[in-house]
């Protein structure tokens, strides 16, 4: 089970020109005190296209946590101009926000964001050179995108969780092998069924 | 009777539903299965909609009272406790949890449409066990929980005392598949995939029957086995059970426990059943006279639900095709009219009697006085008396008292000063701080959330902040402190394999100006499959690059390590960092390949451990009397100090070692071979050179002791105790001098311990004059001179991985303590021991690591005993004796007791045991005494009450022996 759970994320200073900073007011709650920091990034897809344009605008570690629910402003600067392709920076992207413990990411937050031109006049004929000072950015915060994913969170109590040292299929995890199972359980039953009624 | 099947009850849209429980209370109902993906998922819904149309139409009246997604596996037994207070909910994620209403009052599901009116949080967090868990309850009065598991084993927990176990319940040979207690808590009963059914005695966790005859034909074909005992306790209905071919639910009589009665008429396995939780009354129509009963559910594979009274032979009723699958729980409410049956096919399915129909219940304390007429006993008194044994005798009790106050006392004169553990401090609750850490990262400490004062009001500022986004900036207060920090992360972990449980909020249209989204943007949000082939393939990458690194510096091993690829993994290790070529002023001429294998073969035959090296520059501290003012004097090391030509027949490289304390030099000398180790004491430095040679100092005026010894081989490791050298050579030779007396004491090759192990992480001389070897593997070993052979002291890894933490932990130990406990101190450097070890425990059945652990806690005795360590051997035969306690061993706490009190009592064992038992002492410490301390165990254990007799007896033994003395 997981321990942290973000109970909230509020996306401040929306909409706002381009080169302001992001800022998420992040509210999350804890079931029990825990031994390390967390790790929260703010990810900055730079296009949708390709990951090499992903910009991480900044990593904080927060702690020390003890159980109970907690907030904090997680404020970053906003993402590198110069590495964003010229075609990607008009239009809809996404941005990340992700946290980590034990150098391992158990949740990750997307949010869409528009850039776009406030100026009736750039918007109708956009400059071949984006003028990023002119840009807006617009963060859809009302509708998060939420990824959990299953970490290990105590290292010996939970052996189950250790990932398995197989590569490639060794990457699908215990509980689904546990799923299989259940569906091999599942088969079997219906076989027998038929024994059952034939009889 | 009415029947519905309420639509807005589903899981994620349909998803199975495995578990459902109506609360005491009868104002909410729980349901437990799958959610998305796969996680599971727990409903707390509101109970007044389902009964009443007036309620479901109402959009006030919410549904949902609360969803809780922490479950990373699919939830197969969700059960309110008999209180109401706690929610026990377990599955496929192998822990249990347990909830309570929090008073943070609701909220909305961040990243989903759900909004909770409700909020549950969890109280504890179970984990115990090593497989998925089918189904909990709880016992009457709320005293236990047990959890049925399919790794074989029910766990029994103290409901007063999370997370602590009572006793897990080992005997099963299958999958457990489901648990019921009888309903005044004497028995608990566990069904299970190995045909067959155990009631357990809860007084000391023993098996009291085994039925396997009506489950003889039975195969693992259900998903849950969920049996149920009768409110008034006379009867308990296992699930899935046969007759003639035909499934049954059988009848268990708790007179005898026989089997001659069953429910007949599913046509396939019968996975659940429920007693009414009343015992139920009627006036017979016919007689006119009044009739007691009980009413039992069963559900079955066939998808259909019948209901019986004990007082009929017919069914009440059977509804067929209720649902399209696998009917998997039932539960009754506590008013006994409402029926409800969840089924894999993500239905709920919710029956309404009236009292014509089902009767009247008995009262609480109707209930009650049948209990107490019939056992004694009844639910009421269990709560009060959470001990399964009476005290028989007063000796006991006062000595339990004297216990209590000397503990209290103990604690509190003794007070050891220790490092505080690392207690997050109470964090802000007005602003967060920011410091810096090394690398330029921020640490922030989050502003704590102080719990809102009230249930009732939920707190409506947050509710409106929900997954929004404002104008304004935070208005969180930040305070920037300028430190630097030490982030408290661990060093970073190998990537683990991720499932994934996203919940996006689906079927939402994004608004316009968002339109222009691109198609594969919506993939970013969970974790691309690239990505982590990136961060996978990463780690080969940067090891190839290591590789060929290496490969520049020295070809000839390189090429020696590509050709030995077939060999086995020991020896590529060995063979990976081989010592470089002595740098020779007569530069061989360049040497041809047929040579190169040859002597690169011969150096990986010989080398198994890697030349030490140290930088260009090393600074060792001196001990001695360290103060405060002075700063200690360090022993340098100056590498390459002065480069030597590079011409043959030029001037060789000096390398410089010296003494300095606060800058002052004391004396310095200088060498023509690099060093590669250096060590010092209070009146000796040591170095050993690349060129094979030791050399002696006298550390206070730095004049050589001895002419430079000539090694046998380079020197991997070196240290220096008082009058001792020891030098290990990459070789894996150990050769130990002792200085004083100018003589070897040792000098042989400890290949054998070393070869595939990681590394010799020190050799130190006992105060005995033997020496220890320490591998960073754990491993500890000491050199008999009698035996002329190196012994393992403790226990290697792979049995330690296995022993239930809680007994491989080591005793406390202070510096001061070492010549008292040679083993604790020598195993404490090994730091392999500490209960939280980071290696994951491999699943091995639970008989053998009992085993095991006994065999763990006979060997530390075994090295504490060849060491003459009394406190050492006191220490692990305290565990011994608390984990025969634990596990109600009394056989083998006889033997040990036996002994310890000596011949003149037991004279059955005296034959054997003559030699030993003879003795009045075991190392230093006084057999009787021993004893007097064991025993004293046993009242301190949880089920003390268990081995009270045999506390007696041998307190009564031993009282008597020392009046004999006297």
């Amino acid at each position: 089970m997981a321990k942290v759970h973000i109970v909230n994320v509020v996306v401040l200073d929306n909409p706002s020109p381009f080169f302001n900073p992001f800022q998420f007011e992040i509210t999350f709650e804890c079931v029990e005190d825990l031994q390390e920091d967390l790790e929260w990034k703010i990810i900055y897809v730079g296009s949708a296209e390709s990951e090499n344009y992903d910009q991480t605008l900044d990593t904080v570690y927060v702690g020390p946590v003890p159980e109970g629910k907690h907030m904090f402003v997680f404020q970053a600067d906003p993402p590198d101009e110069t590495k964003i392709p010229v075609g990607d920076a008009v239009g809809v992207t996404v941005v990340l926000l992700t946290c980590g413990y034990k150098g391992q990411e158990f949740v990750r937050v997307g949010y869409y964001v528009n850039n776009s031109y406030t100026d009736p006049e750039l918007q109708e004929n956009p400059p071949d050179t984006p003028q990023f000072d002119k840009l807006q950015r617009n963060i859809l915060g009302t509708q998060p995108r939420v990824t959990k994913f299953k970490i290990d969170w105590d290292d010996a109590k939970d052996p189950e969780n250790i990932p398995p040292s197989e590569n490639g299929e060794g990457a699908t995890s215990s509980s689904q092998n546990a799923m299989d199972m259940k569906a091999t359980l599942a088969t079997e039953s219906s076989n027998s069924a038929c024994a059952m009624e034939v009889a | 009777m009415q029947l519905l099947k309420p639509p807005w009850i589903s899981h994620d849209g349909g998803k199975a539903i495995f578990s459902v429980d109506l609360h005491p209370d009868g104002s909410r109902f729980a349901t437990g299965g799958q959610g998305q993906d796969s996680s599971g998922r727990v409903v707390v819904w509101n109970l007044k909609p389902v009964i009443h149309d007036k309620y479901e139409q109402d959009e006030k009246v919410p549904k949902v009272l609360c969803q809780l997604d922490q479950h990373l596996g699919c939830v197969n037994s969700v059960r309110w406790s008999c209180g109401g207070r706690f929610l026990a909910s377990a599955g496929d994620d192998k822990v249990i949890i347990i909830w309570q209403q929090s008073s943070y009052g609701g909220g909305a599901v961040f990243g989903s449409n759900v909004v909770n009116v409700e909020s549950w949080r969890s109280v504890a967090t179970l984990r115990g066990h090593e497989g998925d868990i089918l189904d909990v309850a709880w016992s009457p009065g709320d005293v236990w929980l047990a959890s049925a598991s399919i790794d074989n084993s029910v766990i029994i927990w103290n409901t007063a005392k999370w997370p602590e176990q009572v006793r897990v319940l080992r005997g099963h040979t299958g999958l457990v598949k489901g648990v019921t207690w009888d309903p005044v808590g004497r028995y608990l009963t566990s069904q299970a995939d190995d045909k067959s059914l155990r009631i357990w005695r809860t007084t000391d966790w023993t098996t009291e029957e085994r039925i396997v005859d009506p489950f003889a034909d039975c195969g693992g074909t259900t998903t849950v086995l969920r049996p149920s005992w009768s409110p008034d306790g006379q009867y308990l209905v296992s699930a899935h059970a046969m007759n003639n071919g035909g499934p049954t639910a059988q009848i268990i009589d708790r007179d005898g426990w026989n089997t001659d009665k069953d429910f007949v008429g599913h046509r396939k396995p019968i996975t659940c059943v429920r007693f009414n939780p009343n015992i139920l009354k009627k006036v017979d129509s016919k007689t006119g006279k009044n009739v007691q009963y009980c009413c039992v559910a069963i559900g079955s594979r066939d998808r259909s639900i019948s209901i019986w009274f004990t007082s009929l032979k017919r069914p009440l009723v059977v509804v067929h095709d209720i649902f399209d699958d696998s009917v998997l729980d039932l539960s009754w409410s506590s008013c006994g009219r409402y029926l409800m049956a969840v089924s894999k096919d993500g239905t709920l399915a919710f029956i309404s009697f009236s009292t014509d129909e089902i009767g009247c219940p008995l009262s609480e304390d109707e209930t009650n006085n049948l209990h107490m007429k019939l056992y004694g006993k009844s639910a009421q008194t269990n709560a009060s008396s959470v001990n399964p044994t009476i005290i028989e005798n007063p000796e006991l009790l006062r000595l339990r008292e004297e216990e209590k106050t000397r503990a209290k006392t103990a604690a509190s004169s003794e007070q050891i000063p220790r490092p505080a553990p690392p207690t997050p401090q109470r964090a802000p609750i007005n602003k967060q701080i920011e410091t810096r850490t090394a690398d330029g990262k921020r640490r922030i400490t989050p502003m704590f959330i102080p719990p809102i004062e009230g249930v009732e009001t939920p707190n409506k500022s947050y509710e409106a902040s929900f997954s929004s986004s404002q104008q304004e900036k935070s208005k969180i207060v930040v305070e920037k402190v300028d430190e630097v920090v030490e982030p408290n992360v661990s060093s970073s972990r190998p990537p683990s394999a991720f499932t994934t449980s996203s919940s996006p909020c689906k079927g939402t249209s994004l608004p316009s100006g968002f339109n222009g989204a691109h198609a594969s943007l919506p993939a970013r949000f969970g974790k691309s499959e690239s990505s982590e082939k990136q961060s996978e393939s990463q780690v080969p990458t940067s090891a190839c690059i290591g590789m060929k690194r290496k490969h520049e510096e020295m070809p000839q091993a390189c090429l020696a390590v590509k050709r030995k690829r077939g060999r086995p993994p020991l020896y590529d290790r060995s063979a990976a960092p081989p010592p470089p070529r002595p740098p020779s002023p007569l530069a061989a001429p360049p040497p041809t390949s047929t040579q190169v294998v040859k002597t690169t073969q011969h150096v990986e035959v010989v080398s198994v451990l890697p030349e030490a090296s140290l930088s260009k520059s090393a600074r060792i501290q001196i001990p001695g009397e360290t103060s405060v003012d002075i700063p200690p004097p360090l022993l340098v090391v100056e590498n390459d100090y002065r480069a030597g030509s590079s011409h043959s027949g030029g001037t060789p490289s000096l390398h410089r070692v010296s003494k300095m304390q606060v800058n002052v030099v004391s004396w310095v000398t200088f060498l023509t071979s690099r060093v590669t180790t250096a060590a010092a004491t209070v009146t000796t430095a040591a170095f050993t050179c690349h060129d094979k040679s030791l050399h002696i100092l006298d550390i206070k005026t730095g004049e050589m002791i001895l002419p430079p010894l000539k090694l046998q081989g380079r020197s991997s490791q070196l240290f220096v105790h008082e009058n001792t050298i020891i030098v290990l050579t990459t070789d894996a030779t150990l050769t130990i001098w002792d200085l004083e007396n100018k003589k070897r004491i040792l000098s042989e090759s400890i290949r054998h311990l070393v070869e595939g192990q990681s590394a010799v992480k020190s050799v130190q001389i006992t105060s005995e004059g033997t020496p220890v070897l320490l591998l960073t593997s754990g491993e500890a070993f000491t050199r008999c001179p009698k035996l002329e052979t190196w012994l393992l002291l403790g226990e290697c890894a792979s049995v330690r991985r296995v022993v239930q933490p809680e007994y491989t932990m080591l005793p406390p130990c202070h510096p001061a303590d070492a010549t008292a406990k040679p083993l604790t101190s020598l195993l404490h450097q090994t730091a392999a021991y500490s209960g939280s070890s980071r290696v994951s425990r491999p699943v091995i059945s639970d008989d053998a690591r009992l085993s095991l652990t006994e065999v763990f806690i006979n060997r530390m005795l075994t090295s504490a005993q060849y060491l003459k360590s009394s406190h050492d051997y006191k220490y692990w035969m305290k565990r011994k004796i608390q984990f025969f306690i634990k596990e109600g061993l009394e056989k083998k706490l006889r033997v040990i007791f036996d002994d310890l009190l000596g011949p003149n009592v037991s004279s059955s064992t005296l034959d054997q045991a003559e030699c030993r038992s003879n003795l009045p002492k075991i190392l230093d410490c006084d057999k009787k005494s021993l004893l007097e301390e064991f025993l004293r165990e046993i009242l301190l254990a949880k089920n003390s009450l268990q081995l009270q007799r045999l506390y007696a007896e041998y307190k009564e033994q031993l009282d008597a022996n020392a009046v004999d003395m006297i």
